[in-house]
């Protein structure tokens, strides 16, 4: 009797917190959600009812905004096409550069891996500032002004993704493998690009995505080195779009001209229409390399 | 076909650092348990002391020990994966301390076998080959040849997860001899296989050694598979060679008494402290005759070990009393175990299923020793 009240009293304990864990989800799914369906809405709006705040259900439903961007397909899918290729072309080469520098930190036979690593870890706590790092990038390297501003600064190789790497490799690929490789006449490069790499799926495309997440997101480059409206990005578009939209909101009403582009202006809802559009491509990607996304995060930090 | 000569080689494996604020009692147990190997030196453990041993071109050698007994460290030497820490290592008197394991032209079959898991059957057999850049037409040829020979052709599209751990380590042989080394080394590869595939592949690497007469060198801890594999042997214990010979020479003439007991199919039995009266040796109220070489070597010592194999203790009508405790058959033997007083000791004979062979328990039976089988020790536990 005694076991069998104990036995229910578990249960209501584990069903207690599996409520708990559940309005814990919900609550962070809400988080997660709320702004976007808020987004979607607001963008759906005329910008009339928008002067009252933001609803869910919108008073005045409108097609303004997406009329608005219509208008500026061509600078929006310029900036589109630049942002896809930056971001493919940008992971490529952050996915080979972050698992070349993992690959020689891997191996228990290469004697200054220690010192190396501390160096790449070094800068994941300290690094010499955005003036310092600004001037080096337009002096030295002369990145103003060119693609290279997107591909190069802060985002090309991170310290976290290369510890990541290396300790999937050192954790899921036993090193007697290596060895084995190696006593089949493989030199380094052939042990990394026909067994390492492709042992390395899961963690690859966990990196891959934050990278790639990282490029797509990536507004604050084109902010500091970018001029050219030719190369902006959809990010670096939509930023300056916001800035454009202030800079009328915050301007003396008695100029004409600007009162005239201010009402005839989507303001509000073509801020979100162009983070929507922003937002496509991720939202169409992400359900398929869920599950790699996961399972590589899991594995790449099982042991430090 | 290489010859390899081991001169003189140590290997120190460095104390492993343990740093960190936390964990001071972890950090201390493993201290402890490092230096309680069973030699250390102030850099490290002593894995390997002083290894000199020649194998000769073409030749089976098996290197024999316990685990723990420097036997893998010593193939890591050879395969150049480890660096020996004193010593040279010879490859037809050329020097290769500082050759890499990818130019050494020597394969390796694992314990674990260490396939390529993404790699189907044929890819991993062909790979060493691929590596080379090998004409295609060429690869397939050899691939077929090897599959042929070692019972793997309907398996060529297979991924390493669906084979069962023999066609797991055939495919690693396949790999390993692909490329036709002049070395060949297996680490303990039948370690995790059942009795009947052990066999089976003991009996394929014979021929494989016939077919490929590669140098072959064969690290074990199971006598089977030393005795029935090696032209030599050599015996590791602590990281010190204890025997360098052929293979029968190991069994018939121990060096001393680890040897004995180690290599001892079937069972040997030891009986310390035998008392020596002049040119003789008492063993259970019996003189046995010592030869002058022997008596010699033994000078003034006054008590020895004697060993001898299950296989020259006979139960008969005639001979020392003794009594049945229990038997056992194992493979075609048939053990018994039985005591005169209370030393206890086993007969091994060949098991027939009649009468005779029915030993119960508490049965006295009548035993007899071949005089001419006797190993005797000394205290040191040397051969006399």
């Amino acid at each position: 009797m005694a076991k069998h009240k104990n036995k229910i009293q578990l249960m209501k304990g584990e069903a207690g917190f599996h409520y708990l864990a559940l309005v814990v989800m919900i609550l962070l799914m809400l988080f997660c959600v709320v702004p976007l369906v808020l987004m979607l809405t607001v963008s759906l709006s005329s910008e009339a009812s928008l002067v009252k705040g933001y609803r869910f259900i919108p008073s005045a439903w409108s097609l303004d905004a997406y009329l608005f961007m219509w208008a500026k397909r061509a600078t929006i899918l310029r900036a589109y096409g630049l942002t896809i290729v930056i971001t493919i072309v940008g992971t490529i080469i952050s996915l080979i550069m972050t698992s070349m520098f993992a690959y020689p930190l891997s191996r228990k036979d290469f004697k200054p891996r220690n010192v190396i690593a501390f160096i790449l870890f070094f800068t994941m706590l300290f690094n010499g500032g955005m003036v310092a790092s600004y001037m080096v990038w337009t002096r030295l390297f002369h990145i103003k002004d060119s693609l290279w501003a997107y591909l190069l600064p802060g985002s090309l190789m991170g310290g976290m993704n290369v510890l990541l790497v290396r300790n999937y490799f050192n954790a899921n690929i036993p090193y007697s493998i290596i060895e084995a490789a190696r006593l089949d006449g493989a030199h380094d490069w052939t042990i990394y690009s026909k067994i390492m790499v492709p042992l390395s799926k899961p963690i690859m495309i966990t990196i891959g995505l934050f990278s790639a997440l990282g490029y797509w997101n990536n507004w604050t480059a084109g902010i500091y080195y970018i001029n050219n409206p030719k190369l902006y990005t959809i990010q670096v578009y939509l930023k300056k779009l916001m800035d454009s939209i202030q800079f009328l909101k915050t301007t003396d009403l008695s100029n004409e001209a600007v009162l005239l582009a201010q009402r005839s202006l989507p303001t509000e809802s073509a801020r979100m229409a162009v983070a929507i559009i922003a937002l496509i491509p991720v939202l169409i990607v992400y359900p398929f390399i869920q599950k790699e996304l996961i399972k590589g995060m899991v594995v790449g930090g099982v042991k430090g | 076909m290489t010859r390899i000569v081991l001169q003189d080689v140590t290997m120190i494996y460095p104390f492993e650092k343990v740093s960190g604020l936390f964990d001071r009692k972890q950090k201390k147990l493993i201290l402890e348990q490092q230096k309680n190997m069973p030699y250390t030196s102030n850099e490290g453990v002593i894995a390997l002391q002083h290894f000199s041993s020649v194998i000769n071109d073409g030749e089976f050698a098996v290197i024999l020990g316990p685990s723990g007994s420097g036997k893998s460290t010593l193939l890591r030497i050879i395969a150049g994966l480890e660096r020996p820490t004193l010593g040279k290592v010879y490859f037809d008197d050329e020097e290769y301390n500082n050759v890499k394991p990818e130019d050494r032209d020597v394969a390796m079959v694992f314990q674990n076998y260490s396939l390529y898991p993404n790699q189907s059957v044929y890819e991993n057999i062909s790979f060493p080959l691929q590596v080379k850049h090998t004409p295609r037409e060429e690869i397939d040829a050899e691939v077929k040849k090897i599959c042929e020979l070692l019972g793997l052709s309907r398996k060529l599209e297979s991924l390493p997860q669906d084979l069962s751990g023999g066609e797991k380590q055939r495919v690693a042989i396949a790999r390993s001899l692909i490329k036709k080394p002049s070395v060949l080394l297996l680490d303990e590869p039948f370690s995790n296989l059942d009795v009947i595939m052990r066999r089976n592949l003991r009996t394929q690497l014979k021929k494989l050694h016939q077919a490929y007469h590669t140098t072959f060198v064969y690290v074990t801890h199971d006598q089977y598979d030393a005795l029935s594999l090696a032209e030599k042997i050599i015996i590791l214990k602590d990281g010190i060679k204890q025997m360098d010979d052929r293979a029968a020479e190991v069994f018939l003439h121990p060096v001393n008494r680890f040897c004995a007991e180690f290599v001892s199919s079937p069972i040997m039995n030891i009986f310390e402290d035998v008392e020596v009266k002049k040119d003789s040796f008492s063993l259970f109220g019996k003189q046995y005759q010592l030869t002058p070489s022997r008596k010699k070597h033994l000078g003034k010592e006054k008590k020895v070990t004697v060993g001898i194999r299950g296989s020259n203790i006979h139960a008969g009508k005639e001979g020392i009393e003794a009594v049945v405790d229990y038997t056992e058959v194992i493979e075609a033997d048939l053990i018994i175990h039985a005591k005169i007083d209370d030393q206890r000791f086993v007969i091994a004979e060949k098991y027939k299923e009649d009468k005779e062979t029915r030993y119960l328990q508490g049965q006295k039976i009548y035993v007899t020793f071949d005089e001419d089988c006797f190993h005797l020790f000394d205290e040191n536990g040397d051969r006399i």
